[in-house]
This record gives C-alpha cells, sequence and structure tokens, in this order.
C-alpha cells in the first residue's frame, strides 16, 4: 500500500512537471507547434495521466479485500472509480478542451496493448534464455484480450466528462474555477464504469458476483442486497472525490508556473 | 438547476442503480474464493467445506461454509473442533446455520490453543447422519495486531490529506491571481 501511495504520488509530480511546463509555454505568448490542438508538453502530461490510471489497472491485487461476514467486497473498483476520474476531469480542466478525456482512454488503450503484448514476450523469452521455470508449472503467460482492454471500462465516462466539456464550451461557460456540480459528475461518471467493469472482467452484467467471491457458494438475494448497499454508495463516494480531486489538480495543473 | 432537484437527481440515480444490482438473479460463483476447501463424504453426504483462513491463528472466529454436492439436500448440523496430538486444549463445537432459502451451511470455528486440530463436520439430513473430519494446523497470533499493521500502513495517507489541503488553498490563490490578470 505504501508502493501504490509512493508511485501515485511521483505520477502526480510528473504530472505537475509537463503542466508546468505547458502552462510557461502558453504565458510566453511566443508561438508554438501543436498536434491536434495540443502542445506536445500538454500530449506528455496526458501520456502520464494515462500512465496514471494504468498504474491503478495493473496494481490491483495490491489492494485488500475487505470481509464483512461471508461478504468479500474487493476494494479495487474504489481505486478505478478515483482514479478514472481524477485523470479524466483533470485532463479536461488542464487543456480546456473537449475531447481530451476520449484522448486520453485511446492513449491508455495503446498502453496496455503495447503492454500486453510485450511483458508475456519478454517473459517466455526469459524462461527460455535463461533456463528458468515458471512459479506455477504449465502457467505460460500470453496475450491476455481482457487485460488490453481493461481501458474500456472508462470510455463511456469520458464521453460523458467530453460532452459536459463541450456543452459548457457551447454555452460560454468556464471549464476550468468552479467545482460546482462536479459531485454530481463524479457520479455519473463512475455509475458507467459500475456496469461495464464486471461485464469485462467476468463477462456478466452482475456486480454481486464480482463482491461475493464464494466457491460454489448460492448468494442469497439479501445477501446481494447488502453487497449492493455497502458497495455502491462507497464507490460512488470515492468517484465523487476522484472527481473533486480531478478538478482541483486540473485548475493547479492549467495554472501553475512552478 | 436548484440543489434540490440535483440531490433527488442524484439520490434516484444511486437508488435505481442499488435495485439494478440487488435484484440480478445470478449465482455467484467468481473466481476467487476460500482459503481452503476439502472435499469429504460424511456418511450418504458428500460436501466440500470451505474454510476462509488457513491456517487459522488461535482465538480468531473464522468462517467455514459447508455445501451439499447434491443440491436438494436440506441439512443441519454441527462442527466439532477436537485437539490433536500434543495438542493442550479441550474439544469445542459450534452449529452449523443455513444461509438464507440455500442449502449451504455456515458456521465458525475459534480454537483457543495453536498446534494440530481435527475439524469434524457432522450433519442430520433426510438420508440420516454422518459425519466426517480433517486436520488443521492452528497458527499462532502474529506479531503485531492486524489493527497496529493497518494503522502504520495508512500513516502516509495522513502526510497525503495534509498535502491535498495544502494544494487545495494554492488552487484558490492561483484562480484568484488569474483572475487578476
Amino acid at each position: 500500500m505504501m508502493g501504490v501511495t509512493g508511485g501515485i504520488i511521483g505520477t502526480l509530480g510528473m504530472a505537475y512537471v509537463f503542466a508546468s511546463e505547458a502552462a510557461i509555454e502558453r504565458e510566453a505568448g511566443l508561438p508554438y507547434y501543436r498536434f491536434l490542438g495540443l502542445s506536445w508538453l500538454e500530449w506528455g502530461a496526458l501520456c502520464i495521466l494515462a500512465g496514471l490510471m494504468n498504474f491503478t489497472l495493473i496494481g490491483f491485487l495490491q489492494f485488500p479485500v475487505a470481509t464483512f461476514g461471508l461478504l468479500q467486497i474487493p476494494t479495487y473498483p474504489l481505486a478505478l472509480a478515483a482514479s478514472g476520474a481524477l485523470a479524466l476531469i483533470g485532463a479536461v480542466r488542464l487543456t480546456h478542451r473537449p475531447g481530451v478525456a476520449l484522448l486520453t482512454v485511446l492513449l491508455l488503450l495503446l498502453h496496455t496493448v503495447l503492454e500486453e503484448l510485450f511483458v508475456p514476450w519478454a517473459i517466455r523469452t526469459a524462461v527460455i534464455q535463461q533456463g528458468m521455470s515458471y512459479r506455477i508449472p504449465g502457467s505460460i503467460p500470453y496475450f491476455n484480450v481482457v487485460d488490453a482492454l481493461l481501458p474500456l471500462i472508462f470510455i463511456v465516462s469520458a464521453l460523458i466528462v467530453d460532452g459536459v466539456a463541450f456543452w459548457r464550451q457551447q454555452h460560454q461557460y468556464k471549464l476550468s474555477g468552479s467545482t460546482r456540480g462536479v459531485w454530481l459528475l463524479g457520479i455519473v461518471i463512475t455509475l458507467p464504469q459500475l456496469l461495464i467493469a464486471p461485464c469485462l472482467l467476468l463477462s456478466s452484467w452482475d456486480l454481486p458476483r464480482v463482491f461475493l467471491e464464494q466457491k460454489g457458494v448460492a448468494i442469497p438475494p439479501d445477501l446481494k442486497l447488502q453487497a449492493a448497499l455497502i458497495a455502491v454508495p462507497v464507490i460512488l463516494a470515492v468517484g465523487v472525490g476522484g472527481a473533486l480531486m480531478g478538478a482541483n489538480f486540473g485548475d493547479i495543473w492549467r495554472w501553475n508556473k512552478r | 438547476m436548484c440543489r434540490s432537484k440535483i440531490l433527488l437527481a442524484g439520490a434516484s440515480l444511486m437508488f435505481a442503480c442499488i435495485a439494478v444490482f440487488a435484484i440480478l438473479p445470478a449465482v455467484a460463483r467468481a473466481s476467487g474464493g476460500p482459503a481452503r476447501t476439502v472435499t469429504l463424504a460424511a456418511g450418504p453426504y458428500v460436501v466440500d467445506v470451505n474454510l476462509y483462513q488457513d491456517p487459522p491463528v488461535t482465538d480468531q472466529a473464522v468462517e467455514v461454509t459447508v455445501i451439499p454436492h447434491d443440491s436438494s439436500l436440506r441439512l443441519s448440523g454441527r462442527i466439532f473442533m477436537v485437539p490433536g496430538l500434543g495438542t493442550d486444549a479441550v474439544e469445542l463445537h459450534s452449529q452449523l446455520s443455513p444461509m438464507g432459502q440455500s442449502n449451504t451451511l455456515v458456521g465458525t470455528v475459534r480454537m483457543p490453543v495453536r498446534g494440530a486440530w481435527q475439524i469434524m463436520i457432522q450433519l442430520d439430513g433426510q438420508r440420516g447422519t454422518g459425519e466426517a473430519s480433517f486436520a488443521v494446523t492452528v497458527a499462532g497470533p502474529g506479531a503485531i495486531p492486524v489493527w497496529l499493521g493497518w494503522l502504520i500502513a495508512l500513516t502516509p495517507l495522513l502526510g497525503v490529506a495534509w498535502w491535498l489541503w495544502q494544494q487545495r488553498r494554492y488552487r484558490l490563490r492561483l484562480l484568484a491571481q488569474a483572475h487578476m490578470e
């Protein structure tokens, strides 16, 4: 847990570096090259934010399982909700451009696909070259489609964030400054993640199935309701927290020149 | 939109979401599971016994579920914790109770002395009585209590909370500067 906390702070620090350089460049008023409306430094900041989301995706084994009697609730969805809201809202507030939330998810997708192509291949090659054996015999890593496509969890959320930013821009509202209503955006963007994540992870729309890890046990409906009553509000609250942090960090990244 | 309407919309969305998740009619069978599963033939009943912590730790209650292979069976039963050779303790027992309307039985085991123990499951049903047992080794308590471990692990979060608070104030200063410019 301490390692995860350190990793997140380090990644946020890199986002500060790219964003502050981008703010200095913007402030200088000199012409600079843009690709798809973004400077290279802003692209760098978006890559870092995609990296932060990827860090959450691959770090899921670090998150403990909260046990309430027979209920076993993984805390991993909390991290997903927080990092998704933080990165997507932060990206839009940093660049003031609708569409960058989706762009961040696409960068994340590129990241995970390349990672899935490279890491299993590197492990197999190293095992053959160095004559090692697998910790679990026969468990040879190959390209995993589900792991590669995990960023799709955030697609709908990104479209919502971009849609809201586009609407605000069309109606002459500012994209940064105020945090009013960000909590509602946090709830709205966390809901699709709650629905898509079990679908991707277990090919099921059944959220309690993700939570109630009981081999062969038929879970009675009242226990499912209990699980949902505990887990869903907590995850939505964490999504709101992530959205508020994203709004705050996004504004800092936009204006900070230090 | 006024604040009460926003609150109402948010609350409605949340409760709709909870309702959808709660009424989905599937059986939970996930990839993870108990720490240890033992298949036993307790007389005429073949059951899977799930132990949710392995090894169990002294004086800590551990959940046990008993799942009959024949899903039509409705059983009742008890768990006996019998000290093994060299373990200085007395025999203990606890009740198994059905989990909701399902045929799964749930109980807890709690053994006060570390060492070898036998967990004996005694089942009653339409086909009579049956019993079977399996061995567990109870471990001693950890070097530090679990709560203290968590407290130490979460200490850095205090620093993170302080940093977030500072950043929030810094953001307000930046916004004020931006407005002045």
